[in-house]
């Protein structure tokens, strides 16, 4: 039972990463003002604040789902892509409360790439992601990790 | 932490940060030549700004962008030269028949007329299942030669006019409309041409910047702008 899980951790591990690695890297290769056009979307944003977003998030997502991809700083790269997934539920979820139309297409990897959600779609994709997110924080050892390989010393 | 462990973790980042920039594009349009004769260009053929905007007819966004697009003209009177490219997004059904129509319009000089008829009626147009009959009566109501325009709507090389400008905006990784491109620097959607478009041709024309004003709350939500999936 135990390795059974260890396997599906390493699933979660695996997934989560690259979801926020392939989201990263397809708007770090865009032209930005491309994710400016997407934020814009969101009237809940500040156009003041956009600039600073569209720059830092998508390095977020590239370099955290890299490190969980690979297994290093696992529980820290967990925390910081749970803590993104739940930011990505609230400025949904506030849009839409506060009347506001979601876009048809949720821009979250980049327009460039072959995944194209609609805002419903990234949301369950989000929950998933949470719950995924909050068991890898909670697990201490991970299979085929960076991580582990280190706590060996190297061997 | 051991130092090796950090060690590993920065040759990862160093890693991840070259593998952006060699993958990173910003392709910008070339220098285009500035033909006198272009029906789908307006203001001073040497104008020091040039705005490229690619747009889709049945896109709500681009419809929203042209009082925008026209305060920004406005502003900046005879130091403009606005250039409309044809971007049909693929979800958009009867984009094509909508962008035909303007390439027939621009070869009777008509081109602006019917690009305003198109976005002014583009609730209608865009929920019939077939607007062909829409559109001629639109021709009709700009001027246009029917029967040249009834022959054009179904004439090859116009539609070819049509997916050339579309290709060089994929070239361009145009990935919504309306994109607008001023002295080739790249703004997406309406609200970036006002905000940070208006403010780079005041430096483009070597004006001082506006003072910063305070914000006001928005009264009315436009989309900002339409993609293409």
């Amino acid at each position: 039972m135990n390795r059974f899980v260890k396997w599906i951790d390493l699933f979660l591990r695996l997934f989560i990463g690259l979801v926020f690695l392939y989201s990263g890297l397809t708007k770090l290769t865009e032209p930005i003002e491309n994710f400016y056009g997407v934020l814009r979307q969101y009237q809940l944003l500040p156009s003041v604040l956009i600039p600073v977003i569209a720059h830092v998030i998508p390095w977020i997502e590239f370099i955290f789902g890299l490190f969980l991809f690979l297994g290093y700083m696992t529980r820290l790269s967990s925390g910081v892509l749970t803590l993104m997934t739940l930011s990505f539920v609230a400025l949904l979820g506030f849009s839409k409360l506060a009347g506001g139309e979601l876009p048809l297409e949720c821009g979250c990897f980049g327009q460039g790439s072959m995944i194209h959600l609609t805002p419903m779609q990234v949301i369950l994709l989000d929950i998933f992601n949470f719950f995924g997110g909050v068991k890898l924080l909670l697990t201490a050892d991970h299979l085929f990790s960076f991580d582990r390989w280190a706590r060996k010393g190297g061997k | 932490m051991n130092k090796r462990y950090l060690v590993m973790g920065g040759i990862i980042v160093a890693f991840a940060i070259a593998t952006i920039f060699l993958l990173k594009k910003n392709p910008k349009p070339p220098v285009f030549p500035a033909p006198v004769e272009n029906p789908k260009a307006k203001g001073p053929v040497d104008a020091p700004i040039e705005i490229i905007e690619f747009s889709d007819f049945q896109c709500p966004a681009c419809g929203f962008a042209i009082p925008i697009i026209q305060q920004v003209m406005d502003q900046f009177p005879g130091s403009i030269r606005f250039i409309y490219y044809h971007y049909p997004l693929p979800g958009h059904r009867s984009a094509p028949l909508a962008h035909q129509a303007a390439e027939c319009a621009a070869r009777q000089n008509k081109f602006w007329p019917m690009h305003d008829m198109l976005y002014k009626e583009q609730r209608q147009w865009s929920k019939v299942e077939n607007p062909s009959k829409l559109i001629l009566t639109y021709g009709r109501e700009i001027g246009l030669d029917g029967k040249r325009f009834i022959q054009c709507l179904t004439d090859e090389e116009t539609a070819q006019t049509i997916t050339d400008e579309q290709q060089q905006g994929e070239v361009l990784l145009v990935r919504s409309t309306p994109t607008f491109f001023i002295n080739r620097q790249r703004f997406v959607g309406a609200g970036e041409l006002l905000d940070k478009g208006a403010a780079f041709i005041r430096q483009e024309l070597g004006l001082d910047p506006l003072p910063v004003l305070p914000v006001e709350p928005q009264t009315q939500k436009t989309p900002a702008s339409t993609t293409d999936h």
